[in-house]
């Protein structure tokens, strides 16, 4: 009792701090909010870890406080700022999802993979599509989009198949548990997305062309595959150079791959690489491949600690709170679909292929979360109606993705660590 | 800009990781001078970005290097301190008041000279101050236990004494009602700061005491910086009474932040390189400085056990000094000439240190 009554007093004490010095002129105060904002961070996520929930759903609600949309604790510019952790978190986590990726337990669970994740994206992209198109004439805020609703309902249709594996990985880290549930839910996140890269590209330049006067041509979806594959290529040379490191030189490795994933990210800005993507395949050749994978294990799960409690709160801070109202019916409506697609999609998959009972009933709630990926379609799809005189359906889209983003953080990280810890139970842990 | 940085990223990670290399396959005991070959090669790479390509150190990432540089100044700064246990004090042999009152005597002497001809308290502190600059913990040190062996005796006192001048320069700076007072309040916050850890300690586990303190340490930098307080202090002084209350936790702390120390000053090398401005008047003064330090030194050697060369043996100036410095100037209490003319002094001192040892290994 008296631990939790000193963690509130401390969590309470930095709010109030933070809320004192918000006007006061500092040199440096960025640096003075930044500390606090650890402080509320690490105890937010010690309650939320006696309340039995994800700590990371702890991190994320700190975010949500110390956001200037929120309370106004926090200056948005400061936060910008802070979101440079995301040039390391981004890599390094997508190594960490990638290490997951044994291929022996992928061989092994192939079949199960692939079915449900094919089922997953197909049924989610074609019942989002319909489902949208109808609730949409309905629900849509401003009239003026019912004439976009074919639009609007592709990329809604699209957002249902993005499903976040950085959330996944911090709570199979911090409940320490692998077994077949968790290593079929990442694997299918993980193929997921890259479905989804390739459907969001194709329905993109698809609904480009039919609203501007250009010519299609397959031209446009080359930058894609470039993508994509250009950014395997270059996880796999990340993974040779890090074994060299971790072989010959052998020290200070946790800083090098810091700075491998920095660069990785900056070079995703520059040449337009995937840095999640070069991570997972980064971390997937290392662990299948390289003699070192142990020592790079241990490295990620030292490291992983730090890069969270910065990464997940920022992550949330720049999530403007206030827009959900506006859109408040039509996310609910989504979600509940969502978990309908889901559902069905694990029930089919059950009857096609061998899926065990537990990941059949509660496979659905690892595919909840949304997250980061989200956001990114959102702000490239804003971006692209910018440029053809169609802001309002950026917006539009911008804001119920936050809107899906933020319900989904908090709902969607406890069902999977209930998941995950029932799984304990019905399997045994194969590592 | 962004191509240029990157392009520097890549090029000091190979020239780590080479030099790295190399150095396994060297003895160890020339491993000192690969790590002065890798602390020229960062900080030359620094200068190189800022003077010739189109990074500016003013432009839009000027803002992240001087939160970086000071977040680094500061860690290392307490991960320093973490080494001063009481009971290595007591075992200080009796030579070292010998020494430490010749160097205050000397120090005295510079800044009055200096007083002479400047007229003014701060231009005068600095060069003494530079001149003081000691050997207390050499950072690119191969073997830091050993290190701490070695010249424990000749360095244990230098950081705090180094760290008290650099106070009453900041005082000499500026004065205002109201400055005891305020100093003194944020140091009875900064000394409660290890017993707030000790009880973290208790209540979670290390990862997050681990980010508790860095956010103690962040939290420190503003205000001691409104003061013109180098952030340093607060650190240091933070550091040495964690150390002295509970030793475990310290020494798990230095366990864990003496694994960046060595990358953590490489990176403090390249932004001491991009606020680096040479002229040749930087280099002669701090070219004499070095000679007064020399025959200091090696006088002092003499005095002690008739051995001139183990007291220029000690003339390196060390990495504490140099961050010592850095926070100094990133919170604007000296300018980038005097910045400028410590890093020549440590690096003709180091040069000269590392070219004696090279000279008595090999022979």
């Amino acid at each position: 009792m008296a631990d939790f009554i000193i963690e509130i007093i401390c969590l309470a004490s930095s709010i109030a701090g933070l809320y004192f010095i918000r006007d006061a002129s500092l040199p440096l105060k960025p640096l003075l909010n930044l500390g606090l904002i650890l402080i509320i961070t690490v105890f937010n996520g010690k309650l939320f870890q006696r309340m039995h929930l994800p700590k990371i759903t702890g991190y994320m609600v700190a975010g949500l406080i110390v956001s200037p949309y929120s309370f106004g604790l926090n200056p948005a510019s400061y936060i910008r700022e802070f979101k440079l952790i995301d040039y390391f978190a981004i890599t390094f986590i997508g190594m960490q999802a990638g290490s997951e990726m044994t291929l022996g337990i992928l061989k092994k669970n192939f079949k199960q993979i692939m079915v449900i994740t094919l089922l997953v994206a197909s049924i989610s992209i074609v019942g989002g599509f319909f489902s949208m198109l109808v609730a949409g004439k309905i629900f849509f805020a401003d009239p003026r989009l019912v004439k976009y609703s074919v639009y609007l309902a592709l990329f809604l249709g699209i957002f249902e198949v993005a499903n976040s594996p950085v959330t996944i990985i911090a709570i199979m880290n911090e409940l320490k548990i692998k077994n077949r549930y968790t290593h079929i839910t990442l694997g299918v996140t993980i193929i997921k997305d890259f479905i989804l890269v390739i459907s969001f590209t194709l329905i993109l330049a698809f609904v480009e062309w039919k609203l501007s006067a250009m010519n299609f041509s397959l031209a446009n979806l080359t930058p894609v595959f470039i993508e994509i594959f250009g950014s395997a290529f270059l996880g796999w040379i990340t993974a040779l150079l890090l074994t060299v490191h971790l072989k010959y030189v052998q020290v200070n490795s946790a800083v090098v791959i810091g700075i491998i994933a920095f660069i990785l990210s900056m070079l995703g800005d520059t040449i337009h690489i995937s840095p999640l993507i070069t991570g997972v395949s980064a971390g997937f050749f290392i662990e299948n491949y390289s003699e070192k994978k142990a020592h790079f294990e241990n490295l990620l799960s030292d490291v992983s600690p730090y890069i969270y409690v910065l990464f997940f709160p920022m992550a949330s801070a720049v999530l403007d709170i206030r827009v959900i109202t506006s859109v408040m019916v039509l996310v609910l409506v989504r979600l509940v679909l969502r978990k309908v697609f889901l559902l069905s999609s694990f029930y089919i998959a059950g009857k096609i292929t061998e899926v065990d009972p537990f990941t059949r009933k509660y496979g659905w709630m690892g595919l909840i979360n949304q997250s980061g990926i989200t956001l990114a379609l959102a702000i490239l799809i804003s971006r692209t109606m910018d440029s053809l005189g169609l802001p309002q359906i950026g917006m539009y889209i911008k804001t119920i993705a936050i809107a899906s983003i933020i319900i989904t953080d908090f709902y969607g990280p406890p069902l999977f660590k209930l998941a995950v810890s029932r799984s304990r139970k019905y399997f045994s842990n194969t590592e | 800009m962004k191509y240029t940085l990157l392009l520097f990223f890549i090029i000091l990670l190979f020239a780590y990781g080479l030099t790295y290399y190399f150095m396994h396959e060297k003895r160890r005991r020339d491993a000192r001078f690969y790590f002065l070959f890798l602390e020229l090669i960062f900080f030359l790479s620094g200068y190189i970005l800022s003077h010739f390509t189109d990074v500016s150190i003013t432009g839009s990432y000027s803002n992240y290097f001087k939160f970086f540089a000071l977040i680094l100044t500061t860690v290392i700064g307490f991960t320093t301190a973490l080494q001063f246990q009481y009971s290595h004090v007591k075992r200080i042999p009796p030579v070292f008041p010998i020494i430490l009152t010749v160097k205050i005597i000397v120090l005295t002497m510079l800044f009055i000279l200096f007083f002479i001809i400047t007229g003014y308290f701060s231009a005068a502190m600095m060069p003494a101050l530079i001149f003081f600059a000691g050997t207390s913990f050499t950072f690119v040190s191969f073997r830091h236990s050993r290190g701490m062996r070695k010249i424990i005796w000749l360095g244990i006192l230098a950081p705090p004494i180094v760290l008290a001048l650099y106070l009453i320069l900041s005082i000499a700076h500026i004065v205002q009602d109201g400055f005891i007072f305020t100093f003194a309040l944020l140091l009875i916050c900064t000394t409660a700061v290890p017993y707030i850890m000790h009880l973290m300690d208790h209540l979670l586990d290390f990862d997050s005491v681990v980010i508790i303190m860095l956010s103690f340490l962040l939290i420190m930098i503003p205000f001691f910086a409104n003061m013109s307080i180098t952030p340093l202090l607060p650190a240091f002084f933070c550091g040495v009474v964690l150390t002295n209350i509970n030793h475990k936790s310290a020494n798990r702390f230095y366990k864990l932040f003496s694994k960046a120390e060595k990358p953590a000053f490489f990176l403090i090398m390249f932004i001491a390189g991009m606020h680096f401005t040479f002229s040749i008047r930087i280099l002669l003064f701090a070219s004499i400085l070095v000679i007064i330090k020399l025959i200091v030194n090696f006088i002092t050697g003499r005095l002690i056990d008739n051995s001139g060369i183990r007291g220029l043996l000690l003339s390196a100036v060390g990495g504490f000094e140099l961050i010592a410095i850095l926070s100094l100037f990133f919170v604007n209490i000296i300018s980038s000439y005097m910045l400028s003319m410590f890093i020549v002094f440590l690096i003709i001192s180091q040069i000269i240190q590392s070219g004696i040892i090279y000279g008595r290994l090999h022979n």
